[in-house]
């Protein structure tokens, strides 16, 4: 067997916009099936990091390879939960119709959501523990119950890496307990989770690694050595200077 | 003073009063504002003008500005609810209104030379032909006045209340906490447009108000 | 009765009643998609925008032929052309200064549509008389009354081919309005999806022009799709509810206007749909905001009620 590969790679990264640099020569690797938190404050980049390793923000330099190989070429290795405050939840979409989402890129052009579509829906839901809710509207949800929802739909979609931008964002702590539960779950299953994170609270506790970052790489690695004092105030003292 | 004179005089009266407008809805990023409002206005127009037959009264810059006030309400009364986002309930009421606008003006002003279409080109060159006399004294046109005497009024709100007004475009909450009034405020403020809004049409008509207001504080 | 009768017989009235059913249905159900992109205002920008794009074609078909053309086979490409210019170059702005895609928009919309109004008085105003000219401000305030049969196949076709399309991508449509960066991870091409939409949205107006004019355009985009959200809870439905809402505002406009020798057609079929958006707001079954009233009004009693029961 070869050697793992790292599960995303990132090479000298910098992105500008209106040439104000955002990311400055950001390189950091993670390991296939971790469970990694992206940690840095409000405007440090995170999410411009998420975009760029997703291919939606073209780098002035650098180069992000996805399980060894730029993501171009098979982007359904990635799948996405969406912050939940970004989301239109007056969208006109039932539950179900949500979770089946994720097997539309499976579909191919002529293709119908079948039976089997249905059923790994139906398993997802069951997962989430949400079949009850299936046929509400999401707007009908409590914030826990939409964040679970978009979960099962990207365990639906089955991607190797998965990336949650602040899934613990205005949810009660039993839906954050139970969504921890569910991406070990899923680390386990030797997936890749990367969850975007402002809040520094919870951090030691659910995640097995860390990446620090502020417009640059702070420090990474596992919690108990990138996760330090000394670290966290380089990481977001500068900005309150 | 000679007509070119007072036709740049008006032009640069009513330049400056646009872009005074605009600065602020700018900056709270309601430039499609200006936009609805100039259509918004029709129907006031239609109705004063049936009323009162005369096209640059100060009835009819009233009645335009209640319709412009009208919209804003509506607006608000539907995003309120929560049914329609900003944008869409905007798009609903202001085209609603102008198509009120234009079938009152097809059926009670076919016989007099008016039509919707007038409003949508403004015509400067003529602006400066009436003029405005109290008793036997020549003010200068009546464009040149009631423009002048709405830029006064805006220059006089924005003094007033430019603290106020930067924290309720910044932050309409705190803008609450700390005893300001911003719905109260912001009534005023959009009254003043429409009022602007309205007096432009005669000198430059309503796209062009819509750029006069939006572009300088680009 | 009689008069619907001699109404449905008469050659005329027939084309611009099924002419403006037509428009109406498709603009409808392309103006979903903008409706539910937030991106309602881009359709009236790209409306005023496509009468810079008209003017210019006039204008070039006369100096060409010294008739200016008022076909829509040759006009509605210049008002694609211009309307999508004109969202091209607030990108353009967008994206490299620090204005806002709000004020970029305005800007635009001032720039393209005073242009063509410039290019409308020109035509209007110039002491050589332009052949064509007449009824060319028509394009303002709609002009459903003079549609022809050909104006009716180009309508068939824009609006046809658009359907199609849409049928063609709407799951990877449905995914991209709701959850971009999903449709992306799903291996969507995003940037061909939000070109797609940009090009049905210009289509749905470009069609809809002729009916009502650029002015009002966007109320056909906007108004049913907002009426038709708030009866239902699937893309689906909201899509076919929209076109069918757009249907009634077209026949109720264009009917109300062959009845009554001065209403124009145009402004009657916005106020039909702001009728119907009315109804619609205050009336839907779970959304309607008298129907919710009265959903708590009836709830309270019922549990005073049985408060009154148990004591």
């Amino acid at each position: 067997m070869a050697e793992p590969r790292a599960a995303i790679d990132v090479e000298g990264l910098t992105v500008a916009y209106h040439s104000k640099p955002v990311l400055w020569d950001v390189s950091l690797e993670i390991a296939s099936g971790v469970l990694m938190g992206l940690v840095g404050p409000n405007g440090a980049g995170k999410s411009t990091l998420l975009k760029a390793i997703l291919g939606l923000v073209r780098p002035l330099t650098g180069r992000v390879l996805i399980q060894g190989a730029p993501l171009q070429r098979d982007r359904q290795l990635v799948g996405y939960v969406p912050q939940r405050s970004t989301i239109d939840w007056d969208f006109p979409t039932t539950v179900l119709d949500l979770v089946l989402m994720g097997t539309y890129g499976q579909l191919g052009w002529f293709g119908r959501v079948g039976r089997k579509q249905r059923e790994a829906a139906q398993t997802a839901l069951e997962r989430v523990e949400l079949q009850d809710f299936q046929s509400r509207q999401i707007s009908e949800l409590s914030g826990g119950q939409q964040q679970r929802a978009f979960l099962a739909r990207a365990f639906v979609q089955d991607a190797p890496i998965l990336f949650l931008d602040e899934p613990f964002a205005g949810v009660d702590v039993k839906t954050e307990r139970s969504i921890v539960r569910l991406l070990h779950e899923q680390r386990d299953a030797g997936k890749t989770v990367v969850v975007v994170q402002h809040d520094l609270n919870t951090v030691g506790e659910y995640l097995d690694q860390v990446t620090l970052i502020n417009r640059t790489i702070v420090s990474s690695g596992s919690v108990e050595s990138a996760f330090t004092p000394e670290l966290i105030e380089k990481a977001y003292g500068e900005r309150l200077v | 003073m000679s007509l070119i004179l007072w036709t740049i005089a008006i032009a640069v009266v009513t330049a400056i009063a646009c872009s005074l407008c605009g600065a602020l809805l700018v900056v709270r990023r309601e430039a499609f504002v200006s936009e609805g409002l100039s259509h918004a206005v029709l129907p006031g127009i239609v109705v004063s003008f049936v009323i009162f037959r005369d096209r640059s009264s100060f009835e009819l810059i009233v009645a335009a500005a209640a319709s412009g006030l009208l919209m804003v309400w509506l607006v608000h009364l539907i995003c309120r609810s929560g049914r329609v986002d900003q944008d869409a309930a905007l798009g609903i009421v202001f085209s609603g209104l102008f198509s009120v606008g234009v079938v009152l003006s097809n059926i009670r002003l076919r016989d007099v030379h008016f039509h919707a279409s007038c409003i949508i080109d403004g015509n400067l060159a003529l602006a400066g032909l009436r003029s405005f006399k109290v008793g036997d004294l020549y003010l200068g046109p009546t464009a040149f006045v009631s423009m002048s005497v709405i830029l006064v009024c805006l220059v006089a709100f924005l003094c007033v209340f430019f603290n106020s007004l930067k924290l309720t475009a910044f932050d309409e909450s705190l803008a609450e906490l700390v005893g300001l009034r911003p719905r109260i405020l912001r009534l005023i403020w959009l009254s003043l447009v429409s009022v602007t809004t309205v007096a432009a049409f005669e000198t430059a008509g309503t796209v062009l108000v819509v750029a006069l207001m939006v572009m300088p504080p680009l | 009765m009689q008069i619907l009768t001699d109404l449905f017989s008469d050659y005329t009235t027939r084309t611009v009643l099924l002419g403006s059913m037509g428009i109406g249905a498709v603009s409808g159900a392309l103006g979903c998609f903008s409706y539910l992109r937030r991106q309602s205002l881009i359709g009236d920008v790209v409306s005023h925008s496509s009468l810079l794009g008209i003017m210019v074609i006039f204008l070039v078909s006369y100096w060409l032929t010294g008739e200016g053309s008022k076909s829509l086979f040759v006009l509605i490409p210049g008002a694609l052309a211009s309307g999508v210019a004109s969202l091209v170059l607030t990108r353009w702005i967008v994206d490299r200064t620090p204005v806002r895609e709000d004020s970029g928009l305005g800007t635009m919309l001032a720039i393209f549509f005073g242009g063509g109004i410039l290019l409308l008085r020109y035509v209007q105003r110039s002491s050589t008389v332009i052949p064509g000219r007449r009824g060319l401000k028509d394009f303002l305030f709609g002009m459903s009354a003079s549609m022809t049969r050909d104006d009716l196949i180009m309508i068939a076709i824009i609006g046809g081919l658009s359907l199609l399309a849409l049928l063609a991508y709407w799951r990877q449509l449905k995914v991209f309005t709701f959850d971009p960066l999903f449709s992306h991870c799903l291996g969507f091409n995003t940037r061909f999806l939000s070109l797609l939409l940009i090009v049905l949205m210009v289509n749905g107006i470009v069609v809809g022009i002729q009916c009502v004019g650029v002015i009002l355009m966007i109320a056909l985009l906007v108004t049913p799709a907002a009426a038709a959200r708030q009866w239902t809870s699937s893309l689906g439905s909201m899509v076919l509810l929209s076109a069918v809402f757009g249907g009634m505002a077209g026949a109720a406009g264009s009917i109300t206007s062959s009845l009554v020798s001065k209403l124009p057609a145009g402004p009657v079929i916005v106020l039909a749909g702001c009728v119907i958006f009315l109804f619609s707001i205050l009336f839907a079954p779970r959304r309607g905001i008298l129907t919710v009233k009265l959903l708590q009004l009836r709830a309270a009693e019922e549990s005073d009620l049985d408060e009154g029961l148990a004591s």
